[in-house]
Parts: C-alpha cells; structure tokens; sequence
C-alpha cells in the first residue's frame, strides 16, 4: 500500500478564534475554509465541535475528529478500498476521499495526496574538517528568518488496544515498525514514506483514547529553536523541550494547544528502508530523550560585577 | 506582595484585586523562575477559585495553552491543553479526559476587602522556592 502519510487532520474544537491564532502563530498558512496547512500542503482543519458536517466525536475528551492518510495515487485508493471494504462500511465522498473507522473506532480517510513536492534547501552549518555549509559572509544567526512548518510529521494515538490498533495499520495498510517501546507502542512508517515514523501509539485506558500529539517536520534544529522562542514569547505554553528524542533522532519541542493536544515542532528525523531492523526497549526517561532543556529568560555576560566600575 | 495577616488573624498572601480577574474569567499567578504560573484563580461573581496549574494526568503538566487562558470559551469549565481535560470550576474534578476520577488540586482562598487571599504557609511551602 503506498500510503505517504497524514495529509490533513480535522478537529472539532471548544474554541475556534484561539485555534485559529494559535495555528497561525504556530506558522501555518489559512488556506480559507477553516484550514491551516504547511508549506507542503498537508494541514490541519478546526471547525466548532457543534459543526454537524464534522465526523462524530470520540466518547472522550479529544477533538480530533478524523486523520485523513495522503497515497500516492488512485490505484492505492482502490486498493485500500477493496481491502477495508472486506469487513467495514466505507463510504466514498464526491471527490473520490475514502471514509471508515480503523478498528479502534477512530475515524480515518484516504485520498491521493494534495500535498505538493518542496525543493527548499536543508539548515546549513559549518563544521571543522567538512566543507563548509554556509560559504563566507552568510550569516547562520538570522533572527528574522522565515520558520514556516514544512510538512505534517507525524501523530500519535493514546489507544486502549495496542495489538489490535497495530495489527490493523501493519496487516490492513502495510505500515513498518522502525521502533518499538515494549508494553507501550510501535513507531510505524507506511510503505511510501522514509521518516521513521508517521505514526506512534500508546497503549491507555479508553477513557483516555484520542490524539496525544501532532508534529510538523521544521527545516532543522535552528529553525525549531526559533519558532518555539516565538511561541513563547508570543505568551504560550511549553510543554516539553526543546530536546532530542532517541527513537527517530527528531529534535522536538511541544506546546500545549486549544485542540486539545500537544502540538510539536520537531526536525531533523531518522529516515529508513527495509535493511533495518527495529529496536525494542522499555519506555523511560532516558529511552524517550537524548537531552532536555528547557527556554529561560535571555540573559547577556557583563564585565564587572553589578555596583562595581 | 509578601504575607500579612488578614482581619481574621491568618497569615494569607494576596494575589491580586478582586477585581483584577474579569467576572467569569480566570488568570494565572505566582510565576516560578522559568516564569511559568503556578496556580490559577477563577473568579464567579465574588467568589474565586484557586487551583494549582497542573493536571493530575502528569507531574509537569501545566493547564493552559497561553498565559491567562485556562477555561473552554463558555467559561464553565477549566480545559486542559494537553489532552483536552474538562475541570469543574467548583470543585476541580475531572468529568472527562485522561485524568477521569481525579481533581485538581485546590488551595484554600478568600476574597477579603477586594481582594484574593491564599493561605501564605501553602504559598510559602509550595510555591516560592524559585519563584522570581
């Protein structure tokens, strides 16, 4: 199955206007109709959760309503068509998007994806021994600097069955592990994407089932620090980073959001093919971070201790 | 504003004017030294609720997703940014979300002359060690 990976998530939320802002300054583009989407075009949709064109809610807290997987072309949609028509109700919209739920409940979608193909250049850095990055004169530190999220990343499920949610995606859909943390979940990529993972579950009680987090894929480590030092500055709220996960290698940053779900900055993710094979650890604090850190307040050395000339 | 003691005789530790809070509204207070809130008040007419800004689903999880913004935009429960958790506002238990069946935790406080009290020991003890 050549699935790419998610294209669109859509959200029914409390709080449409605080959305709106914070997908705006989390650097999204409003593309209108309520949609806010990457450089590439995948994207996130917020209308009110009392919106009666939205797919029904979960019974639990969280506000997302449907994961909407981007394929490569129409043969794929067919053919994920003729595989989950086997045992479910899929039903088909005028565009030709394919609409079911996974075997979790969670509403899904496939459509060929409408994201666009980015040729835009990678973080360049000098470093002693290799060719410089930047050439003289380019300056690496540019606070006015642009740092729009590329592309939808990944997002991660809080989910009560772990065995049945990822025999649904790897037996159904042909998703890979790259990873595992044992007794927790599977990092799965699909058969058309090299990133590590688009897609992490977490095994919860049901109560608990929805979307734990969302990431877009940032240009790379810099360009992270710099849209999450906006973020704060502009007043919100850090949940966790920056940092480096180990799993994947992505550098990560996450921010609580009014959709109900962390929302992550993250760069510079692993990529894989079929010669790897996966890991698998308990979960803890080391597994799930190279290092953290945490922003503080900006601060400058001086000369003389304070009072003294 | 450091501790003094209140026309009752407790040590308590104002927050702010009553009147600082918008009716219906809630806003977050004593900063720690990352400069982050570490409780919220919300106040209903005269009566205000303090609450400390965390979700009992983590041991770091702060409630808001931007300063100040701590309730669903009905104002008639206290929502969670991380997952999407309901509070209610009197009580502080979790009706729905990752944290069903627990609360958040409550610290005693008053409205006094104006103004919004909190017990100073509980501040003292709980909330000053590296605040600014």
């Amino acid at each position: 199955m050549r699935i790419i990976g998610p294209d669109e998530l859509i959200f029914g939320v409390d709080n449409v206007e605080a959305c709106r802002a914070f997908l705006l300054d989390y650097g999204l583009e409003d593309t209108g109709n309520d949609r806010f989407a990457a450089l590439d075009n995948t994207a996130i949709t917020v209308r009110s959760k009392d919106d009666p064109g939205l797919p029904p809610p979960l019974p639990t807290a969280t506000m997302l309503r449907q994961t909407i997987w981007g394929v490569e072309d129409q043969a794929t949609l067919d053919a994920i068509e003729a595989e989950l028509s086997k045992d479910r109700e899929v039903a088909k919209t005028e565009d030709g998007m394919i609409m079911c739920k996974d075997d979790l409940n969670f509403e899904i979608a496939f459509r060929v994806s409408k994201r666009v193909e980015l040729n835009l250049p990678a973080e360049m850095i000098n470093s002693p021994g290799a060719r410089p990055g930047r050439g003289p004169n380019v300056v690496g530190a540019n606070e006015e600097a642009e740092a729009k999220p590329r592309t939808l990343s990944h997002i991660v499920f809080f989910t009560p069955d772990i065995e049945k949610m990822s025999k649904f995606y790897i037996e159904r859909l042909g998703f890979v592990i790259t990873d595992q943390f044992t007794n927790t979940g599977p990092f799965l990529r699909p058969q058309a994407n090299d990133d590590h993972h688009v897609l992490f579950m977490i095994q919860t009680p049901d109560y608990m089932q929805g979307l734990e987090h969302l990431a877009f894929h940032m240009q790379g480590p810099t360009e992270l620090m710099l849209a999450g030092s906006r973020m704060i500055k502009k007043g919100y709220e850090s949940f966790w980073g920056p940092g480096r996960h180990k799993f994947g290698s992505n550098w990560f940053w996450y921010f609580n959001s009014p959709l109900g779900t962390h929302v992550e900055y993250d760069a510079d993710m692993d990529k894989h093919d079929g010669d790897w094979t996966f890991r698998d650890v308990p979960m803890s604090k080391e597994a799930s971070q190279m290092f953290l850190f945490e922003n503080v307040e900006k601060w400058a050395p001086g000369g003389p201790p304070p009072g003294k000339s | 504003m450091g501790p003094r003691r209140s026309a009752s005789g407790e040590i308590v530790t104002p927050l702010c004017a009553l009147s600082d809070i918008p009716d219906g509204g809630a806003r977050g207070f004593l900063p720690n030294h990352r400069g982050r809130d570490q409780v919220l008040a919300i106040r209903q007419g005269n009566r205000v609720h303090v609450y400390v800004n965390n979700c009992p689903h983590y041991d770091r999880a702060p409630l808001g997703w931007k300063k100040d913004a701590f309730l669903t935009q009905d104002g008639t429960h206290v929502l969670c940014a991380a997952h999407g958790a309901l509070f209610r506002i009197e009580d502080g238990a979790c009706v729905i979300g990752p944290c069903l069946g627990q609360s958040l935790t409550a610290l005693p406080s008053d409205v006094v002359d104006g103004e919004v009290v909190v017990d100073a020991k509980l501040v003292t003890e709980n909330f000053l060690k590296g605040s600014k």
